[in-house]
């Protein structure tokens, strides 16, 4: 075998490029054994420093954008409250009489068109909008009429042909919500989304929803 | 899972801070989703919180990049990220700081940052094999430095 076949196939070894037949038919080779013994050292030297990298992350104090985070993951993570289970019945209850106003014409009924979407319901908000990120993502921002102090918001983006939940996000302070690049890829390009507005002790106290074109 | 954050702050900071606070938690939210995707295919063989590590480099990589719209923030990041010189003989740097630049990088990437050779050819802006033949050449020299030690 030729230095350059060699080579070919010791890089094909090490770079997982053989098949176990393959690398049987090689057998016992010391170079191939050594430089694999190598690999296997880089490889506890890796993780190695992950471990100590992650290590030192951990002693972090809070990093930005942690707590509102950490609130989505626990309320998503959470068993379904009662409360939940209320607003889901309340949304499909919503959705049955928004086609029960909607069916027929092109009109939408009572519903106002904003923002490029169409409020479909739900007088207590002002202003649901859909916005492309400079960033690559999509930026949802909506606006109730008469917010309690505080407010919390849950908000939910579905597929309008079927309904089901593309992503929901729960529990938030803020009035706008950067949806995530890899999801808005595969969404389909007209979503419904939802927002609900709660006080502090959990009470709703207003509904609104669009359906609206994605920015891309 | 707050790890993924104080990770992705950590490396920022490292990396001399190419992306603010909001772009971080931007960040944050689409790593955690990557992750949430990935979650079926952790097999346990290192601690969550290790193997969510890898994702929250490829993420923060891929997010320097698309910022800059250029590869030399790359560069700077692998070289910025590796532990300072003299941590000691079982330090990943002990090992790279013998090869050529790129060969470091690829070493790197494979070892420290756990990327395929598909993911290391897209952060280096190569091709796979071009990314192998300097993960062979940097391991047939640091082979050649053990043996001269010998």
């Amino acid at each position: 075998m030729s230095g350059e076949a060699r080579d070919e196939l010791l890089q094909r070894a090490l770079t997982g490029d053989l098949s176990a037949p393959e690398r049987a038919a090689v057998g016992d080779d010391q170079e191939l054994a050594e430089l694999e013994e190598l690999a296997r050292e880089l490889d506890g030297a890796g993780a190695r420093e992950r471990e100590r990298r992650v290590a030192e992350a951990r002693a972090l104090g809070a990093a930005p954008g942690e707590a509102r985070t950490a609130r989505v993951i626990e309320r998503i993570a959470r068993p379904r409250s009662r409360r939940v289970v209320l607003a889901a019945a309340a949304a499909v209850l919503s959705s049955v009489g928004l086609w029960w106003a909607s069916r027929g014409s092109d009109a939408v009924g009572d519903a106002t068109r904003i923002d490029g979407g169409v409020l479909l319901s739900g007088g207590a908000f002002e202003r649901l909008a859909l916005e492309a990120s400079p960033r690559g993502g999509v930026v949802a921002t909506w606006r109730a009429r008469n917010p309690p102090d505080p407010a919390r918001y849950d908000v939910v983006f579905r597929d309008p042909a079927g309904g089901g939940i593309l992503l929901e996000v729960r529990d938030l302070e803020g009035t706008t919500w950067t949806l995530p690049r890899p999801a808005v890829a595969s969404w389909p390009e007209e979503i419904r989304w939802e927002v609900r507005v709660y006080d502090r002790t959990g009470n709703e106290h207003g509904f609104g929803a669009a359906e609206a074109r994605l920015p891309r | 899972m707050r790890i993924v954050s104080r990770i992705l702050a950590a490396r920022n900071a490292r990396a001399g801070r190419p992306l603010t606070d909001v772009e971080l938690e931007d960040l944050t939210q689409d790593t955690l989703l990557t992750i949430w995707r990935k979650l079926p295919t952790y097999e346990g063989r290192a601690a969550l919180e290790t193997w969510t590590y890898r994702f929250c480099f490829l993420e923060l990589m891929n997010a320097v990049r698309r910022k800059a719209r250029a590869p030399v923030l790359l560069d700077e990041i692998v070289e910025r990220a590796a532990p300072p010189e003299g941590d000691g003989g079982a330090g990943i740097s002990h090992y790279l700081r013998h090869l050529t630049q790129r060969e470091a990088q690829v070493l790197h990437l494979r070892h420290v940052e756990d990327l395929s050779f598909a993911e290391i050819a897209e952060a280096l802006e190569t091709s796979a094999s071009s990314a192998k033949t300097h993960y062979y050449r940097g391991l047939q020299k640091l082979r050649s430095l053990r043996e001269g030690v010998r």
